[in-house]
This record gives structure tokens, sequence and C-alpha cells, in this order.
């Protein structure tokens, strides 16, 4: 059964195909909230209430758009009203993960090339959590709509509710400031001639 | 998405880094990258943000990080539906008060739309976002979108509305973001914040906010009526251009 069909059975009330649409995306909405949100167990609480609406609205989803952006938003409006709630300062500041959500933490065998995979991910993650506390939470699901779930402008202005030119904007500002604090707290990370003046050690 | 080689992203990487790709070619970018080592390497060394793409293909280790996340959907799903939000005012008020409040708040509403009527034609209105700053949740909604929802009244009246402002307020938090629109170009949304609103349950008010453009930013009238399924707290409100 292709996607649209489950789409179509779940919005039927067939509650085994909205298992299956939930199991099919949970990854996806899961991960978006997660680098909207930066902590596991409030990304996993918005994946929850976003299928609960995606279920309560299946049928005002309308077939001509992608199911995928319609979740996207879906996704970021909620994980933006969690961190509304929650307070920005409280939320993404120093109470990121340090762990990283369902990744086998602990179980580290560097003979296998998966799971050194892994560990760089994860270190990948753990740096980007830091710096990304200083963008507001519209810089930040901006930044990862685009650059890492590939969504274009106008569709992300749809999603976040602001024109184009203000998606442009706040993107410009978003890499602005990553680019600013990972020069100023990773600069290892920095291809080697940007790094700073002899700076051989990072200040993180 | 066909699979990009990475000769194929060699020769448009420079259009990556610029920004330029989009829909399919984009997303084929990004997953080759996340990836493809050496080639993030070549675009980490010309924009070191490229070094997060790899977050773009995580993926949850396993099915036990999911235990309990599809019962805790399930249970709820078999809570009915559609529920109706709390009332505007948390004490009971007699039917006849409320039909008289209702009353009184239509005839002002619809005088204030016929007064702005009478003066004439105001500048075009300005297209432009306002925040308020206020931490709550705010849905962003569209005139056609919320018109199964409106009062017949407001219907008849919503071709003279330039904006609609739908301010959600639960238990811990209310706020705005409007939503304008400009000569009668709507922006497009993807999604009817209504039909999500509706559905969450710490929601024990709406306020739907009406804004004309029609000169001097002031506040003109604020009315409460209650519609068939939401508590409605009105206002009209001028637009401050």
């Amino acid at each position: 059964m292709d996607e649209l069909q489950v789409i179509r059975q779940a919005r039927e009330g067939d509650q085994e195909a909205f298992e299956e649409l939930v199991r099919l995306k949970r990854d996806k909405v899961f991960w978006v909230a997660y680098q909207v949100v930066g902590r596991e167990e409030d990304a996993r609480d918005i994946s929850q209430n976003v299928f609960l609406r995606v279920w309560r609205s299946l049928d005002k989803y309308d077939e001509n758009y992608a199911f995928n952006t319609w979740l996207h938003t879906i996704t970021v409006r909620l994980a933006i009203d969690f961190i509304r709630r929650q307070g920005r300062k409280q939320a993404l500041t120093d109470e990121f993960d340090e762990t990283q959500p369902g990744s086998a933490a602990g179980a580290r065998s560097p003979e296998l090339p998966e799971q050194e995979r892994q560990l760089q991910t994860e270190e990948i993650q753990r740096i980007f959590n830091k710096l990304a506390r200083y963008l507001t939470e519209r810089q930040r699901s901006i930044f990862v709509l685009r650059e890492f779930q590939g969504l274009s402008m106008k569709e992300i202005a749809g999603i976040v509710g602001c024109r184009e030119s203000t998606v442009r904007n706040h993107m410009f500002q978003a890499r602005s400031v990553l680019r600013d604090k990972l020069k100023r707290h990773f600069p290892e990370y920095l291809p080697r001639e940007e790094g700073p003046e002899g700076g051989q050690g990072s200040t993180r | 998405m066909s699979q990009m080689t990475c000769s194929e992203i060699g020769g448009r990487l420079d259009a990556y880094l610029g920004d330029e790709l989009e829909g399919p070619e984009l997303r084929g970018f990004i997953a080759h990258l996340a990836h493809c080592p050496e080639c993030r390497r070549r675009a980490s060394a010309m924009d070191p943000l490229k070094m997060f793409v790899p977050l773009a293909a995580r993926e949850t280790a396993g099915e036990e990080h999911w235990e309990g996340f599809w019962d805790g959907i399930k249970g709820k799903l078999e809570k009915p539906p559609h529920r109706r939000a709390g009332r505007l005012i948390p004490w009971p008020v007699p039917a006849r008060w409320v039909a008289a409040a209702g009353a009184v708040a239509a005839t002002v509403l619809v005088g204030f739309f016929l007064v702005q009527q009478g003066a004439g034609p105001g500048q075009p209105p300005q297209d432009r976002v306002a925040d308020d700053g206020a931490n709550g949740l705010v849905e962003s909604i569209y005139i056609d979108q919320i018109a199964e929802s409106l009062p017949a009244r407001l219907i008849e009246r919503r071709g003279e509305v330039r904006a609609l402002h739908l301010t959600r307020v639960d238990e811990r938090s209310s706020g705005s973001i409007n939503h304008y629109r400009a000569g009668g170009e709507v922006v497009p949304a993807t999604v009817s914040d209504v039909q999500l609103a509706e559905q969450m349950e710490s929601i024990i008010e709406y306020s739907l906010i009406i804004a004309e453009d029609a000169g001097e930013g002031e506040e003109v009238r604020v009315v409460s009526f209650e519609s068939e399924q939401f508590p409605f707290g009105c206002q009209a409100v001028r637009d401050p251009e």
C-alpha cells in the first residue's frame, strides 16, 4: 500500500492505517521537532501532538499539496508554540540534551564503521544544539527546514507564516549567527585558513 | 529522487553553496552530502555550516526508541475528535444575557463597519506583519479558511475586512501574530490553523480580531460574542500604518 492509500484509509477513520502512517512518518516528524526544540522528551511529546492533530485534521488535508509539507507545517508550528510557551531562554539555553535521542549511547565500538558514523553525527548534533541556542525559534525552524529538509523558500514561507523575503532574511541571520558562534566556540571545526590566529584549542 | 553522483555534486557545488538550488535537486544534494564524507568535506571547506548536513539524515536507532509512542497517540484517538472549546466567561451566564450581549455586540460591530464604509475609501492596506511579542501561540488564519466558523453576520461583512487574527489563549499563555493580506492578495497558507487550533485541548478561549486599514493606529472597538462553535472575543482595530 502506498503512502497516499494509507492517508486515504486513515482519513476514513481506519486506525490501523493511521498507525502505519505514524510509523512511516514518525522519524521525520521527531527529527524536525528535535532539531527545533533540542530536547528528546519535548520532541517526542510534540511528535505525538503532531499526529493527534493530523488524525483530527486529515479530512482537511488537500491531496494537491505535498503531505510532508503539511506535516512540516504542523510540526514546526507546534515546536515554535512549545518554545514560546516554555520561554525561549529556558528552552534554548543549558538544557539541551547532551545525550543523543534514539542512539545506542554507550555501545561504542569504534571498529564498526556504522557506529563510528553514528558517533560523528552525535558530535555534530551536540555542536548544533549548542550553537542553535543563539537563534530565535523562527530562525532555527527556517534553518532546519532549508538546510536539513531542503524545502523551498516559498514552502518555508507558507509553513512559518511569513513572506519569502522575510524567510531569506531570517536564513541570512541564522547562518551569520551560526558561523560566528562556530568560529568562536568550535574553531577546530573551521577550515584551516578560517581559524583564529594560533587558535589550536577550543573555547567551548 | 535519483541518487546524485560525486561528479554531479562537484559540478553543482557552487550553486548549492550559493543557495540557488531548489526542489528535488536540493534534496538530492543534501541526501548525498549527508552520507558522503568526501563531498561534505569539500562543501564544508567553503562553508563550515555544511558540517551540519548529516543531521538531515538522522534516524532513530531501533524500535525501542518508539516504545509507547503509538500507545500515547492511540489513547487519545479514542476521545471524541471534536470538542467544544471552553467558555469565554468562566462562570455561568443566563442564556438571555448571552443573547442580549450578542445582539449588542453584533449591532456595535455592524455599526462600526458601516461607519468605516461611510468614511470613504482609505489608503491601500499595508502588507506588514505585526507581532505583539507575547509568548503564546498564535494561530494565523485567513478569512476564507474560517468562514464556516464565523457567525453569518460576520461572514456578510468579511469582504471589507483587511485581515483577521485569531489569537489562541490557553491556560498558560496568550499572544498574537498578525497575518495581513495586501490589496486583496492573500499570502498563501498551506494549512488552516483553525482546523488545528480547535483540536488543542488546552484552549479555553478564542479571540477573533478584525483589523481594518482605516487610518491611524488605534483600537476602535472591542466586542464579544459567542459563535456556535467557539466563544469569540471580537475586536475591531485600526491598522497602525
